[in-house]
């Protein structure tokens, strides 16, 4: 079989998984759902895009420019996790059925494209169709249409973000240490670096050049355009109200100026120079070695540390871990604790040391740093017992949260 | 003890894990035999409250376990096929752990089931290092943390190595007095010598539930014994029912399994082994024995 046909074969297969459960097509009515809120009758005060309290008459300009921020938003956010995760999932797979796939995860990054663009997929054609059919709009289609300018805003915005996710999730997935929470973490405050980066220089006047390279999140550009053609930062772009009494405007859309030409097509192109640092350490594209060495490592760095506080943690953690006659929800809650405690050497120690730095720090500085463990630490207890596989064993004792937490609940309205 | 009364469960797809289903059981162990997708699982897994029968009740000791799940689950120690460990945890930690979710007081209980299983020595390992068959006999542990009545044990020895699978097989004896213990397995081996009844399953039905003796006396005067060439024996391999074959110098020591012998061979006693492809291949009739 030939490249192409492989890569079709495994597009279609992708497909016929993924719009075959049910999740998938309750999912997609949500969104197109989310679409349909996402453009609110005039007539209920609210706009998609108000400028300055005026509302934008929903042309191609303004139906593309919501489509394309939404889509930049999915993009960029939950795109990482998206591909991050059909990459991790793809990694177990393989170990689980000891089945070695030559070359897979690269040659199903055509593939993985799907969920990755799906944000942008699903509501640039509902853009489109919303700008040709007019169905959506109905009564609120209120300028001439301009089919072009519609599917051009996107076009303009997001190719950036999608490879920037791709490039990333693959480079992190990749390297055993970033394959995992660490790296999920990590990104998120790269996408916010580069975010506030460009965003703050935009509106500062674009003193930094250089900055408009690194706006992968396509929102510098999208600001800067703003500012240019109706010389304005108050936008709101959403369902938002707007001032009735203000007059409608024509927003013209997006359009590529030459200075921004350059930055917009390196801002594409620069995240594919990860690739081949994916490359250099993605053990020649063999996923189950690379899944392998992601736990070793894991056990390596991690495990290693934890092991390391485990003799400090251990005594204090066991004593807490007091088995109670009978079940109640305040056993049921200090188990699970205990038992997040008892899995996290760090996070005894992180809660140690975050309350010792409130007395000596302000708050403020320490908040982000909090937030960060916190976010660690629910993430995982969110599905390590899936992990784990111990959901059977758990659903077969007595449900202590399930009845403890409607007993609580009761006693908490009556 | 255990009363299930045409117990059907229905997939989505309108295919059926086990349709009309009835036993009744008080104590003992019961080997649950049948082949792969024979419904096993299905059916230990609606008497572990862990999902719902379509249709038909599961009483225990006269309640509906699917109206009231909490009186059966004080009562249960489970098993699951697909047994999962925290790998960080010590296995006194994870014993600790389920001990607390079970409501069970003291740390003695803890520490006497450790020894129970043999894993005492070990009780401060994290349990991610240990083996299949040890992690399983801390499934077993975790299960009898409360002093179960009932003790359902799915596959257990799936995937374990010869040893540890006796191994697991005396624990398992060891715990089935007092107590009703079902255990479900598709290997006739692990149950022939601890069960008290065999209940073997077949495309969701169940065949027969008695004593072993009466399961192998179903397959009376329908097990041969012959002796064959290694060419013979390629033949008979696709035309009739083998349930061992041993090749020795004299030829292929053949067992054979079936209404008639196909070839010349003279009767043998039946093993259980025999009866259960006997009864997998010709013993159309459900007959439930309680």
């Amino acid at each position: 079989m030939s490249s192409l046909g492989r890569i079709r074969t495994i597009i279609r297969a992708d497909f016929r998984v993924r719009f075959r459960r049910v999740s998938t097509a309750i999912v997609f009515l949500l969104l197109s759902a989310f679409a349909y809120v996402w453009l609110p009758a005039p007539s209920t005060g609210r706009a998609l895009i108000q400028i300055n309290g005026h509302r934008a008459i929903y042309n191609s300009g303004a139906i593309g420019m919501g489509t394309a921020s939404l889509g930049m938003m999915f993009v960029g956010l939950f795109g990482y996790y998206v591909i991050s995760n059909a990459i991790r999932a793809r990694h177990r797979h393989t170990l689980r059925s000891s089945r070695r796939l030559d070359s897979d995860a690269f040659d199903r990054i055509p593939s993985r494209k799907v969920p990755r663009q799906r944000g942008v997929s699903r509501h640039v054609p509902r853009g489109v169709h919303v700008q040709l059919d007019g169905d959506a709009a109905g009564a609120r289609r209120s300028a001439a249409r301009a089919p072009r300018i519609c599917p051009t805003i996107p076009l303009l915005l997001t190719p950036a973000a999608v490879t920037l996710v791709s490039a990333v999730a693959v480079l992190f997935e990749s390297i055993p240490l970033l394959a995992g929470k660490l790296g999920d973490v990590a990104y998120f405050f790269l996408y916010m670096m580069f975010f506030g980066l460009v965003v703050a220089d935009e509106t500062s006047g674009g003193r930094v050049r250089w900055a408009r390279y690194l706006d992968f999140t396509g929102f510098g550009f999208m600001i800067q355009q703003m500012q240019h053609t109706l010389h304005t930062e108050e936008i709101s772009i959403g369902s938002s109200a707007f001032d009735r009494t203000k007059t409608p405007i024509i927003f013209p859309g997006l359009s590529m100026t030459a200075d921004w030409l350059m930055p917009r097509i390196v801002a594409t192109l620069l995240p594919l120079l990860l690739l081949p640092l994916a490359a250099l350490v993605f053990h020649r594209f063999d996923p189950m070695r690379v899944g392998r060495t992601a736990g070793k490592s894991n056990q390596k760095w991690i495990g290693k540390l934890q092991s390391l506080l485990k003799p400090l943690t251990r005594r204090a953690v066991a004593s807490l871990m007091v088995p109670a006659r009978g079940g109640s929800f305040a056993v049921a809650v200090w188990s699970d604790a205990v038992l997040t405690l008892t899995l996290f050497p760090l996070a005894s120690l992180a809660f140690v040391g975050i309350s010792i730095t409130t007395f000596a720090a302000p708050a403020a500085s320490i908040l982000p740093v909090t937030f960060a463990v916190v976010a660690i630490i629910i993430s995982d207890v969110a599905t390590r017992d899936v992990r784990a596989g111990a959901v059977a064993s758990l659903y077969a004792v007595p449900r202590l949260r399930e009845t403890s937490s409607r007993g609580s609940s009761r006693r908490l309205w009556c | 003890m255990l009363h299930i009364e045409g117990v059907s469960k229905r997939f989505r797809g309108g295919n059926f894990g086990v349709r009309d289903l009835s036993l009744a059981a008080t104590s003992g162990v019961i080997g649950l035999l049948g082949p792969n997708g024979a419904g096993k699982t299905t059916l230990m897994q609606m008497i572990a409250t862990i999902t719902r029968p379509t249709s038909g009740r599961i009483l225990f000791r006269g309640t509906d376990i699917a109206k009231q799940p909490n009186n059966l689950r004080r009562k249960l120690g489970y098993l699951p096929q697909d047994f999962g460990v925290y790998d960080t945890l010590t296995a006194l930690e994870f014993l600790t752990y389920f001990a607390a979710l079970k409501g069970v007081y003291g740390k003695k209980r803890v520490v006497e089931m450790l020894e129970t299983v043999n894993l005492h020595s070990v009780a401060d390992r994290q349990v991610g290092g240990f083996s299949g068959g040890m992690k399983q006999r801390l499934g077993i542990a975790q299960a009898l943390i409360n002093d179960p009545e009932l003790v359902i044990v799915d596959e257990p020895t799936a995937g374990l190595d010869p040893e540890e699978r006796v191994r697991f097989r005396n624990v398992l004896s060891e715990i089935g007095f007092g107590r009703l213990v079902i255990l479900s397995t598709h290997i006739v081996s692990d149950i022939e010598s601890i069960a008290t009844e065999i209940a073997v399953m077949r495309g969701g039905a169940l065949l027969m539930m008695a004593a072993p003796e009466t399961v192998l006396r179903a397959a009376r005067d329908h097990v041969w014994q012959a002796v064959v060439p290694s060419e013979e024996f390629d033949r008979l391999r696709t035309t009739v029912k083998i349930s061992s074959a041993v090749r020795k110098p004299d030829g292929v020591h053949i067992r054979l399994v079936g209404p008639e012998p196909v070839i010349a061979a003279t009767a043998a006693e039946p093993e259980l082994e025999d009866a259960f492809l006997y009864l997998m291949n010709f013993g159309g009739s459900s007959t439930p024995d309680a």
